[in-house]
């Protein structure tokens, strides 16, 4: 098979939903199925990763995963659940890799088969934070790098912590703080529309 | 001064994600070697649906099962239908290997064919796979329970065998 030169993800800004882009996949659009990877690439390689999987393993179940979407799109019975979808998809394979490969059987719950186990409120945690990294990666590069580290520092940082880190004067962290919530507040309204 | 990530002080339509993304907290993107090959057209046909469902079976558990005892047990099947017969054995999982269906249709006239056979678990096609008469075919999957497996034939009716569980 040719490796198609055009293969880079198109962006995550297709409005399309996810409804929308399955009927398309099932009718093997290859755009729609773009937007769809590129939409989900992230939450899915960190919810393999997050199951406890090495990055090589998690690469398998990634790719798995998708192809188990793509044979799966027109049979998809909630699109607009389709993060919860992907996730449980995620979780049983998880489980199989692992258990094949005999590297993590002891410490992988064999209830990750099980789409029962699977709480909501990972489903929306992993779900929050892929709309947050969509609006993110959205903004300037070095304002997303800023509401990460305040957002996700396992210590919450002061202004002075961030100054340090950004090089900034402690009278400018506040309203760079403010300018870049207000883009990143003003793109994920424009998502909640 | 309030520290600068203090959800008082976010947006709401910010802090209401914030809140909830920092219960997963680990966030990576794959190499990009992996989401370029899964741009590059698949040639695979898509799994069937079902547009006329023929018949709904039950597996037959064999062995001896216990209310105290939380065992899957083999399980087959086989039917007779319009112009020839399908058969199959599912086996619980063992070891390294989960489930494992097994199977073969027969028609009556050889050259139909071919069926295709879909695993499933609720809306997910975990499985699938096509055979010609007389043909062997195979899927091994770990499963919740809840499973089925349908069998496409030729003449566009599905056979459609469902796991009634542990």
């Amino acid at each position: 098979m040719d490796v198609d030169e055009s293969a880079q993800p198109p962006e995550e800004s297709d409005e399309a939903s996810d409804a929308e882009l399955l009927s398309r996949c099932a009718e093997r659009d290859r755009k729609a199925w773009g937007i769809l990877v590129a939409r989900y690439k992230d939450l899915v390689y960190s919810a393999a990763l997050a199951s406890g999987l090495s990055a090589e393993d998690a690469g398998d179940v990634f790719q798995e995963v998708f192809l188990e979407l793509d044979s799966s799109a027109a049979r998809v019975r909630n699109p607009q659940a389709l993060p919860r979808w992907l996730m449980v998809a995620t979780r049983r394979l998880s489980y199989k890799v692992a258990t094949q490969r005999r590297r993590m059987a002891p410490r992988i719950s064999k209830d990750l088969i099980d789409p029962r186990t699977l709480v909501e409120d990972e489903v929306v945690a992993a779900e929050a934070r892929r709309q947050l990294e969509a609006g993110l990666g959205r903004l300037d590069p070095r304002c997303a790098e800023l509401l990460r580290y305040i957002f996700f520092s396992p210590e919450t940082p002061s202004y002075s912590d961030i100054c340090e880190r950004f090089g900034l004067a402690l009278g400018s962290v506040g309203p760079i703080r403010g300018r870049c919530l207000h883009r990143l507040r003003q793109l994920l309204e424009e998502h909640d529309d | 001064m309030t520290s600068p990530s203090d959800p008082n002080d976010l947006p709401e339509a910010v802090s209401r994600r914030v809140d909830a993304a920092r219960k997963f907290p680990q966030w990576t993107a794959p190499p990009d070697e992996l989401v370029s090959d899964l741009l590059v057209s698949p040639e695979r046909p898509s799994a069937p649906i079902t547009k006329e469902s023929a018949w709904t079976l039950d597996w037959e558990v064999t062995g001896v099962r216990s209310p105290g005892i939380q065992m899957e047990s083999h399980r087959v099947l086989t039917q007779v239908f319009d112009d020839g017969e399908l058969a199959l054995t599912a086996d619980p999982p063992a070891g390294d290997r989960g489930w494992q269906i097994r199977g073969t249709v027969w028609f009556r006239d050889p050259s139909r064919g071919p069926v295709s056979i879909v695993l499933l678990v609720e809306d997910h096609v975990v499985g699938s796979v096509s055979a010609q008469s007389g043909e062997t075919f195979s899927l091994e999957e770990f499963l919740p329970p809840g499973w089925s497996v349908e069998v496409h034939l030729p003449n566009g009716k599905t056979l459609t065998i469902a796991d009634q569980g542990a």
